[in-house]
């Protein structure tokens, strides 16, 4: 029953395939020939089997909230959600054309001055509302996840700070909410994403 | 919520699922989560992480909205994530010694962020209670527990006396289903006897009773000997009938 470590993620596809099959109503019969297809790991899933059977399931529903309890060790597993992750992320800009601005903006309710604050990270992301960020990405064909990660990155400086006689300045970041303030869309655009935004 | 051409703004499962399964969130929580998407995100992940959107929601932010570095809110929503993670286990593994629901707990913490790291969590999205006993149930059958110590002789039940399917059938039969019933039925009928047997005894029971293993190929399962699975089922089956009576 000892597995050579690069099979066991292909014992993990199988039991969650296995799994899926069980709650679709899997028949025994089905399961052994779905063992039968996979003799490698007829052992695990039988094992899988029998503790899925044997199972009352977890007493904690979608709809139910989790308590106040925290994850043990979750020092550590901050430690080790971080730890591969490397900073490269590319720009989803890149593939925009220019001629596609105007449009780009429309289709996101926003203007071409928020739209080139954003490709210049100036824009601190965690104030931009997530629907913003799949409009944007949909647009790109990119991803929310690649563009929140851009968008996440340190701005980009302007051109003329490397001629300015103090040189280069790093620009800070506005809010999302100061960006549509200072924006030329008219009072109803800024009021669809801060209802509460005055004249 | 939908964008400007009417296309709804939550991204469908199917995009980045890595498995032939095709997921899909239950209605209410694709308009949770459109809804959760109008605001700031600071907003969102800090709703997400203190428990104020279903589970599927806290796992879209996380999946779709990862910083480039640790941030306070971010984190909070991936301890909330492990959080409810582990508490979804508790049930599953009540019945084991407090050092086997230790190193479950570890198996399934380094599954789950091995799963966020490629981005294959969208079970966790349509069901997050399905997703969580998935891992789970995964994480015992692979510990193995049923390399269990033998019971010692005169609990046996003496070799010449057979414990026949028939015998067995009779006493779970109203229970155990039959061939071509989906096993999801059988497990759902045998819950109302598992109160009464231990792990051991509801693992047997399983491989016999569902499954329709022999003695000896459910002992080559549970690593245990064949009498053993022998005196397991016919304990069973004495709970059993003491229920029927």
């Amino acid at each position: 029953m000892t597995k050579q470590p690069q099979s066991a993620e292909a014992l993990d596809d199988v039991l969650a395939t296995l799994h899926d099959m069980l709650e679709d109503g899997a028949t025994r019969d089905d399961v052994l020939r779905f063992a039968a297809l996979n003799p490698a790991f007829r052992e695990d899933i039988l094992a899988f089997v029998s503790e899925w059977v044997a199972s009352e399931g977890s007493d904690l529903g979608d709809e139910d909230p989790t308590g106040e309890r925290t994850a043990r060790n979750h020092h550590s597993i901050l430690e080790r959600f971080w730890a591969p992750m490397q900073s490269h992320a590319s720009d989803p800009f890149d593939a925009m054309d220019s001629d596609d601005i105007d449009r780009i903006a429309a289709n996101c309710r926003i203007d071409t001055g928020i739209l080139r604050k954003l490709c210049r990270c100036l824009i601190d992301v965690d104030t931009i509302p997530g629907q913003l960020l799949v409009w944007l990405a949909n647009e790109l064909r990119s991803s929310p996840s690649a563009l929140h990660a851009f968008l996440d990155g340190a701005p980009a400086a302007a051109g003329a700070d490397y001629f300015a006689p103090q040189g280069r300045t790093a620009p800070g970041k506005v809010s999302f909410e100061a960006a549509v303030k200072s924006s030329t869309l008219d009072l109803s655009q800024k009021r669809f994403w801060f209802p509460d935004m005055a004249a | 919520m939908a964008d400007e051409r009417g296309n709804s703004i939550v991204q469908p499962l199917a995009k980045v699922s890595k498995k032939q399964k095709v997921y899909k969130r239950p209605p209410a929580v694709e308009e949770e989560i459109a809804a959760t998407l109008v605001l700031p995100l600071h907003d969102a992940f800090r709703l997400a992480a203190s428990g104020h959107t279903r589970p599927q929601t806290l796992v879209y932010l996380i999946r779709n909205f990862r910083p480039n570095r640790p941030t306070p809110q971010y984190d909070a929503m991936v301890v909330a994530f492990f959080s409810r993670l582990e508490r979804s286990g508790d049930r599953i593994l009540r019945d084991l010694p407090e050092n086997f629901r230790e190193r479950a707990h570890t198996i399934v913490q380094s599954k789950a962020l091995e799963l966020i790291h490629e981005n294959d969590l969208d079970i966790f999205e349509c069901s997050f209670k399905l997703g969580a006993e998935r891992l789970y149930l995964t994480a015992r059958s692979k510990m193995k527990l049923r390399v269990a110590t033998e019971i010692s002789r005169e609990d046996l039940a003496p070799p010449d006396t057979e414990v026949s399917t028939e015998e067995i059938a009779d006493a779970l039969a109203a229970r155990a289903g039959r061939a071509g019933m989906p096993l999801a039925e059988i497990k759902a009928e045998l819950q109302s006897i598992y109160a009464l047997l231990t792990d051991e005894e509801r693992i047997a029971v399983g491989h016999i009773h569902a499954m329709g293993l022999t003695y000896a190929e459910a002992a080559a399962v549970m690593g245990c000997s064949d009498t053993k699975v022998k005196y397991l089922i016919k304990r069973a089956r004495a709970k059993a009938r003491e229920t029927r009576t």
